[in-house]
């Protein structure tokens, strides 16, 4: 049961397809690829947190992207009481978020971590309901958006303009890419997380404070969340229902890239966010592209199923 | 009787699972009315060969003929339907029904009788193997009591085959010999029994006919008297002591 | 004993049916609403019996919808037919994906039937000339005329017809296979049940429900749009119903709607805005402390005076 790397031998042959892809889009369609990397970027960001909780406490949070919505909301805020730049709040919004989500797991998360999966799902689908409705209450449901003059800075290659701060996505999709690899690969902490993720009844054993990693990687989870909201505010309208739909691109990243595989994500949302990006530049057809995450996410999860083996 | 055709043929059976080949290709047979023993240590593949024969495993290769019939591609629950059923080693009942209700479902889709015809059977059965208490909640029986379950339930559906997987054990020995006079019941009303056990005594006792299992592979075959004192099998068995 | 309990449901059936010559146009306003999601949550209930989540009631309802009312507006179909139009498309299409889908288990299925109500909303919305595109489209006037009472008998047939098929799901051998595949499949298929048979058996069903609950409820107003048909209202509100009420029952459903829904329109009237904040707060605090709901609790009161009560005898 446990998951061996069988895929040794696809793992030349589908990033060589992929570049060959890429290279006849950016041909074609390049708006598709600048704008699909940027995106892809995002939803990448936003996809390893909830991959991160996912494999390593077991539960998935339905609730993840209203985290960003509130994330986005605070920063707001921020701006609009003090002045102070969306960019730079990360840096309270994202410690705040990370105690919103460690009170959130010790109040709710953690009494469900052994009931049947039912429960779970249903309770971060209660928690989601009422963060939208709070904010929706709170805020109202007017899009809201901060004014920044370098979120509008854009360059040009040959004809092309296009903008150029969204690239900031990527930068922290990697860089959080990056260090939790080096958390979970380097660090005594991590380490004890990743064993957790892989053998929790083991880990126990062994003498890992099971509960105390999970209240962090939870948290960690929320706060990464925060780095989104804070980066997604300058360029986005944000309103109640902003972060919602991220919750299932994230689960679908997560699916695609398969479970612990936070390096496939960046790729999976890449991936996705050119083929939606392409979707969007077909002329009359550009409704469509959401189907692109719900029609991958539905065969990822069908395929896998007939292979007997999910995430 | 020997010239009939065997009930069960397995030709060549193979399970692996992953690197791990928990059957290896494994040929046998059962004739119609016989008590088969399968005996060997940890690890032999004991309820892997039950689970691949009753359909909850695919075989890697190899096949599976019931009553000259290839089953191979089957399904459990049309296997059960056929007339293959089994008890398990770690007993699975359904925990929000009550003992009698556990067995009306084999009745009701192994043997596909309808609710009321279902219920007499379940109570026939239950009869048979002994079980008085049939209302009570899963929670408030006995591991006799489950034991017991385990077996009616495998024989509600009508089988011809059974498979009993250490149906003894972590019994005393009063249990015990009830359950071997329960087992000779079972086969004296014409099913087919293949036992899967632990305790010598009740092979011994029960057996026409017994086969060890080693590493997935069959290592001895024959009467009790026979196997047991080769000395492959006692190696395998004193091997397994260390 | 038997006796008395028939009793009370036929007067309780009885008063259901004739609720519109003793209420007002309000309270009959507010139980077409609570039979509406009383409805699609014993039909989620249904389904949850065989132990899978499903996150597609809005959408299957939402299907349903569509189908009714597009039906009347380029076919020309009687209103009341084209309900049952809306039914037999729901549970076309969830034979059809049942296939696909019913082999997947837990977070997968759930997250699946989540994604697959998306598809239907994303092809409501685009298929511009067939479905209206994100207007919707509205039909020259209402089933019935918009006749409250007439209104109001159509959605309690409905949600009769949904505890029928609920109560039949309970009494027959369907619950023995569904309540075995929900507790434990292999010992399910051990026994002989054809656990994919009776996934996609509760599965049309289930969806045919909705889409019938779709289609009365689109015909009700003569109009349909992505945002109404699909809404997560349909999802949310009738899980909400089936965890206070107590789930894998059928009068668990039937008093958490009627509740629920009461209470809701209640709060609305008092909170114009942020009243769904209840529901939220009702699904989470459930799940934390009453996971068998108000059912549950009932019979685990009454257990308990009863131990308590034969405790006494024995003492004596």
């Amino acid at each position: 049961m446990a998951e061996t790397k069988t895929h040794g031998r696809h793992q030349f042959t589908l990033p060589l397809l992929a570049i060959v892809a890429l290279i006849l889009i950016f041909i074609f369609k390049p708006y598709a690829v600048i704008y699909g990397v940027q995106r892809g970027s995002l939803y990448a960001l936003i996809a390893m947190p909830l991959a991160l909780t996912l494999g390593i406490v077991g539960i998935l949070n339905l609730a993840h992207g209203d985290f960003l919505t509130l994330g986005a909301y605070i920063a707001y805020w921020i701006f609009n009481s003090t002045g102070l730049d969306p960019l730079l709040s990360i840096f309270a919004v994202a410690p705040l978020l990370f105690v919103v989500g460690a009170g959130l797991y010790k109040i709710t998360v953690s009494k469900v971590l052994r009931a049947p999966l039912l429960n779970q799902l249903l309770l971060t689908f209660g928690i989601a309901m009422i963060l939208e409705e709070v904010i929706n209450l709170i805020w109202t449901s007017r899009p809201r958006n901060v004014y920044v003059n370098y979120a509008s800075a854009s360059a040009s290659i040959g004809g092309f303009r296009f903008g150029t701060y969204e690239f900031s996505y990527l930068l922290a999709a990697v860089g959080v890419l990056v260090l939790l690899r080096l958390f979970l690969k380097h660090t005594r902490l991590g380490k004890a997380a990743f064993a957790v993720g892989q053998n929790p009844k083991g880990a126990k054993i062994v003498g890992i404070n099971v509960e105390m990693i999970y209240l962090l990687i939870f948290s960690i989870s929320v706060g990464i969340v925060g780095i989104a909201a804070g980066l997604t505010l300058p360029r986005m309208s944000i309103f109640p229902l902003f972060g919602s739909p991220f919750t299932l691109k994230s689960f679908c990243l997560a699916a695609m890239a398969g479970l612990g595989n936070l390096t496939g994500i960046l790729w999976s949302g890449l991936a996705l966010g050119i083929g939606e990006a392409l979707v969007q530049s077909i002329e009359g057809y550009s409704g469509w592209s959401d189907i692109v995450f719900f029609g991958v996410l539905i065969a990822v999860i069908t395929i896998r199923s007939y292979r007997g083996s999910y995430v | 009787m020997k010239n009939e055709p065997p009930i069960l043929t397995v030709e060549k059976l193979i399970k692996r699972f992953g690197g791990l080949v928990a059957v290896d290709n494994l040929s046998f047979t059962v004739q119609q009315g016989e008590v088969l023993g399968v005996i060997g240590p940890n690890g032999a593949g004991k309820t892997t060969l039950t689970n691949v024969v009753s359909g909850l495993y695919r075989p890697s290769e190899g096949r599976i003929f019931f009553q000259g019939k290839d089953v191979t591609e089957l399904d459990a629950h049309q296997r059960c339907r056929l007339g293959i059923s089994r008890t398990f080693q770690l007993m699975r009942p359904i925990r929000e029904f009550t003992i009698l209700e556990n067995v009306m479902v084999s009745a009701l889709f192994g043997k596909g009788l309808d609710l009321k015809s279902a219920q007499n059977r379940a109570r026939e059965v239950c009869e048979f193997v002994g079980l008085k208490r049939l209302k009570i909640p899963i929670e408030s029986a006995t591991v006799l009591e489950l034991k017991k379950m385990e077996i009616a339930r495998a024989l509600a559906s009508g089988p011809q085959l059974v498979f009993l997987d250490e149906v003894m054990a972590g019994l005393n020995v009063d249990e015990t010999n009830e359950m071997i006079e329960t087992v000779k019941k079972i086969n004296a009303s014409g099913v087919t029994v293949i036992v899967i056990e632990h305790v010598m005594n009740v092979i011994k006792e029960l057996t026409h006919r017994v086969i060890v299992l080693d590493r997935g592979r069959i290592i001895a075959e024959g009467s009790y008297e026979e196997v047991s004192h080769q000395p492959e099998v006692i190696s395998a068995y004193l091997g397994e002591e260390e | 004993m038997k006796k008395l309990g028939m009793l009370i449901i036929l007067a309780v059936v009885a008063l259901g049916f004739l609720f519109p010559l003793y209420a007002g146009p309000y309270p009959l306003h507010v139980m077409t609403t609570v039979l509406t999601y009383m409805a699609l949550g014993l039909s989620w209930d249904m389904m949850l019996r065989t132990g899978q989540l499903s996150f597609g009631t809005a959408g299957f309802f939402g299907l349903g919808s569509y189908a009714a009312l597009l039906t009347t507006l380029y076919l020309g179909l009687n209103p009341l037919a084209s309900i049952f139009v809306g039914g037999v498309f729901a549970a076309i299409v969830a034979f059809a994906l049942g296939y696909a889908i019913l082999r997947l288990r837990e977070i997968y299925f759930a997250i699946t039937t989540l994604a697959l109500a998306g598809v239907f909303t994303v092809v409501a919305r685009n298929l511009h000339d067939f479905t209206g595109g994100p207007e919707g489209k509205i039909l020259p006037s209402a089933i019935f005329n918009g006749d409250p009472t007439k209104v109001y008998w159509l959605t309690f047939s409905v949600a009769l017809g949904s505890i029928l098929v609920s109560e039949l799901f309970q009494r027959t051998r369907i619950r023995f296979a569904i309540t075995a595949i929900r507790n434990d499949e292999i010992t399910a298929k051990s026994s002989g049940i054809d656990i994919f048979k009776y996934l996609l058996f509760v599965f049309v069903i289930t969806s045919a429900i909705q889409g019938v609950v779709g289609g009365a409820y689109a015909q009700q107003y003569g109009f349909v749009s992505p945002e109404s048909a699909f809404s997560t209202n349909f999802l949310l509100l009738p899980i909400a119903m089936c965890l206070a009420g107590g789930i894998y029952s059928t009068l668990g459903p039937v008093i958490g709607s009627v509740i629920l829904g009461v209470l809701s329109e209640y709060l609305k009237l008092r909170f114009p805005y942020g009243h769904l904040i209840i529901y939220g707060v009702i699904i989470v605090a459930i799940v934390l402390f009453m996971p068998h709901g108000i059912l549950g609790m009932l019979k685990k009161i009454a257990q308990k005076t009863r131990t308590e009560v034969g405790g006494n005898e024995n003492e004596k």
